[in-house]
């Protein structure tokens, strides 16, 4: 696409960002929903409390559904399933209908999730599909930029998910380098002291404290100034 | 078809309707004021139509559009037609689709309606009729376009045996349509946005035509020309297909409130900085009331004979007419004027006598709202229908693009009810689509 309007580099962004939350805290669910066979109870409300959403689930099996499958919910995982087909139909000309094709697959699994006797199968699928739309769009997108906003997108997320669930947090600062070595190709603008925090962290070596987890997160989740 | 083919395309049919699911191949509606998106059915049993029965299509319905087309360029210059008294001027300027705002606006290279849906039926003497021309908007391109790029992969040996004009090349049709009238600039397709029935079809066509795909918020008027807002900076719009009704197209010019118009569009347009596809005011081309005299208009522009009849229609509006349709009512179709979609069309046949009592009153008392048709007995196509092959009433769009030369796409929408009762095909009232395969010999 030779002609990024503002209104779909936000597009682009966002898209970037909810392919990624489903993807990641899917994972992170999954073996959650395995840890329930064994009898262990999933602590949702450290989970509610980390991602800022409101708890009013009953027990681990209504979180589990209400959370993954309902879409009249705005926090849910299945509202940013549904966000992110959104966001994607209306850069259908950008990101090609075939590209598009796997995040409708997505939902289609996340569908039949919602009514199998083994979900995690289906969730699996969403994933897979998940997978395929962003081995497509890498593949198959002609230009380099759009190519980097998705990229950037997920880069944020990925932190974003990292910092807040404590989960691979070893890869916090591997994805803060590449987020800060695409932004000249992404053509983003930027908010310039949370930029500074972020290049501060170039190079770090050592254990992040938690004062620096706080930092690299707000960062990273306002570094952009998208209308 | 034999029994081999028809076994071949019934195998087809879920394998199909997956793959359009996969690609969101959808129509919105709105039910009880919330927005629903439904997958359109499709029905795997194609129209066929021969070649010698394309060709005779396709120059009936470039003459009908070439017409039209005069027909619209005269309404807002010359009103050559009105003052020979071929048109009633009160069926012009009472239409609702007629703009006061568009008088003396001679659009980019004359042409007004580019891209026309025409629907017809094929009556069961193979002699085709037409039923409506649809000048503004009219959608459903998209669906048979992707539907024969799935069958080519669902069924590659049957679609290698049978020998069919190929329907691909719909996307540069409209790429060479937008850029012959373009003033400059970019292509844009303009949406209402992700909550407009038909906008699975605008983003498909703006993939495929290369357009740009704009809502509003991202377009503007400045110096009189339309812009793009790219980020890094503006860009000049040469040409704008629009999908959005001539009402909200630019609140400056018709109403006010409109959120998802561009402001000052019709000024650009006026002062020819850009060219809109199709152009406003061409309601007034398309009502019910003015259907009656198009073939009049082909022989007043052109100086030919209709290639395509109309369907045997009255006008209340001439008391000859209201005559008969008082006394043939209960055998007649009426169809209000302003009505759409399916809606406002009464079967005589089907009412009370009270009810029909209460039509003919209003047929009376307001003659120019109404027309009164006589009910074609058009050919049923088969469906599939719950494993068995059923007969059921079907209409064909077909798609008519006036650039530097008027042509048919060689395909079109082919809609069937699916109640075995009803002639209504249009989807937003359940009806299906099947392709419509023109074949080469």
């Amino acid at each position: 696409m030779d002609y990024v309007s503002l209104n779909q580099i936000n597009k682009l962004y966002w898209l970037g960002r909810y392919t990624e939350r489903v993807s990641t805290t899917l994972q992170y669910l999954m073996g959650a929903l395995d840890d329930c066979i064994d009898g262990k109870e999933m602590d949702y409300g450290t989970f509610c409390a980390a991602l800022g959403l409101e708890n009013h689930y009953d027990n681990t099996m209504d979180f589990m559904n209400r959370y993954l499958f309902d879409a009249d919910y705005p926090d849910s995982l299945r509202a940013a399933a549904e966000q992110m087909l959104g966001d994607g139909m209306v850069l259908r000309e950008t990101i090609s209908s075939s590209t598009l094709s796997y995040l409708q697959m997505a939902i289609y699994s996340l569908e039949k999730a919602m009514i199998s006797e083994h979900p995690s199968i289906e969730l699996q699928e969403v994933i897979d599909n998940l997978m395929a739309f962003r081995g497509s769009y890498e593949f198959f997108t002609r230009e380099e930029r759009v190519r980097n906003i998705l990229r950037t997108g997920s880069n944020v997320e990925h932190i974003s998910l990292f910092l807040r669930l404590h989960f691979r947090e070893e890869m916090v600062l591997p994805e803060v380098d590449k987020l800060l070595g695409r932004l000249g190709r992404a053509g983003m603008r930027l908010v310039p002291q949370n930029l500074t925090t972020l290049q501060r962290y170039l190079g770090f070596e050592g254990e992040l404290s938690d004062a620096d987890k706080t930092q690299i997160l707000i960062a990273a989740e306002n570094l952009f100034e998208l209308n | 078809m034999d029994e081999k083919m028809i076994k071949t395309l019934l195998g087809s049919q879920g394998i199909i309707n997956s793959q359009l699911a996969r690609y969101g191949v959808k129509f919105g509606i709105y039910k009880n004021g919330e927005f629903k998106e439904r997958l359109f059915p499709y029905d795997p049993i194609p129209r066929v139509i021969s070649a010698d029965d394309y060709d005779l299509l396709s120059t009936g319905l470039a003459q009908r559009v070439d017409a039209l087309n005069l027909f619209l360029r005269d309404i807002y210059g010359e009103k050559k037609i009105l003052r020979d008294g071929v048109v009633p001027e009160d069926f012009v300027y009472r239409s609702p689709g007629y703009l006061a705002a568009c008088e003396g606006i001679v659009p980019p290279k004359g042409i007004c309606s580019h891209i026309s849906g025409i629907d017809l039926v094929q009556g069961k003497d193979g002699k085709w009729t037409i039923l409506e021309d649809n000048l503004r908007i009219p959608s459903g391109a998209s669906y048979p376009l992707i539907a024969r790029t799935l069958e080519r992969r669902c069924m590659p040996t049957l679609m290698a045996e049978e020998k069919l004009v190929d329907n691909r090349n719909y996307g540069d049709l409209l790429r060479q349509t937008m850029d012959y009238v373009s003033t400059g600039g970019i292509n844009v397709i303009f949406t209402p946005g992700r909550y407009n029935a038909a906008y699975f079809e605008h983003s498909y066509l703006a993939e495929l035509s290369g357009a740009v795909l704009a809502e509003a918020g991202e377009l503007y008027v400045e110096d009189g020309k339309v812009w793009y807002r790219k980020a890094g900076g503006p860009v000049r719009v040469g040409a704008i297909y629009r999908r959005i009704s001539d009402e909200y197209l630019d609140p400056l010019c018709f109403v006010k409130e409109s959120l998802i118009g561009i402001p000052g569009l019709m000024s650009a347009y006026r002062q020819g900085n850009v060219a809109i596809l199709n152009a406003p005011g061409n309601g007034v081309a398309d009502d019910k009331g003015i259907y009656y005299f198009v073939p009049k208009m082909i022989r007043y522009y052109l100086d030919q004979e209709p290639i395509l009849s109309n369907a045997p229609t009255y006008l209340p509006f001439y008391p000859e007419d209201q005559k008969y349709v008082q006394e043939h009512l209960d055998t007649l179709v009426v169809k209000d004027v302003a009505e759409a979609g399916g809606y406002g069309v009464v079967f005589g046949s089907k009412l009370t006598k009270e009810k029909l009592a209460d039509l003919s009153e209003l047929i009376r008392t307001q003659p120019r709202r109404f027309i009164a048709q006589e009910v074609i007995d058009f050919q049923d196509l088969p469906i599939e229908d719950n494993g068995e092959i059923v007969e059921r009433k079907a209409d064909l769009r077909a798609f008519v693009l006036a650039g530097s030369t008027t042509q048919v796409w060689p395909c079109g929408l082919t809609r069937f009810s699916r109640n075995p009762d009803s002639f209504i095909v249009n989807s937003s009232q359940g009806g299906g689509f099947k392709d419509t395969w023109i074949m080469s010999h």
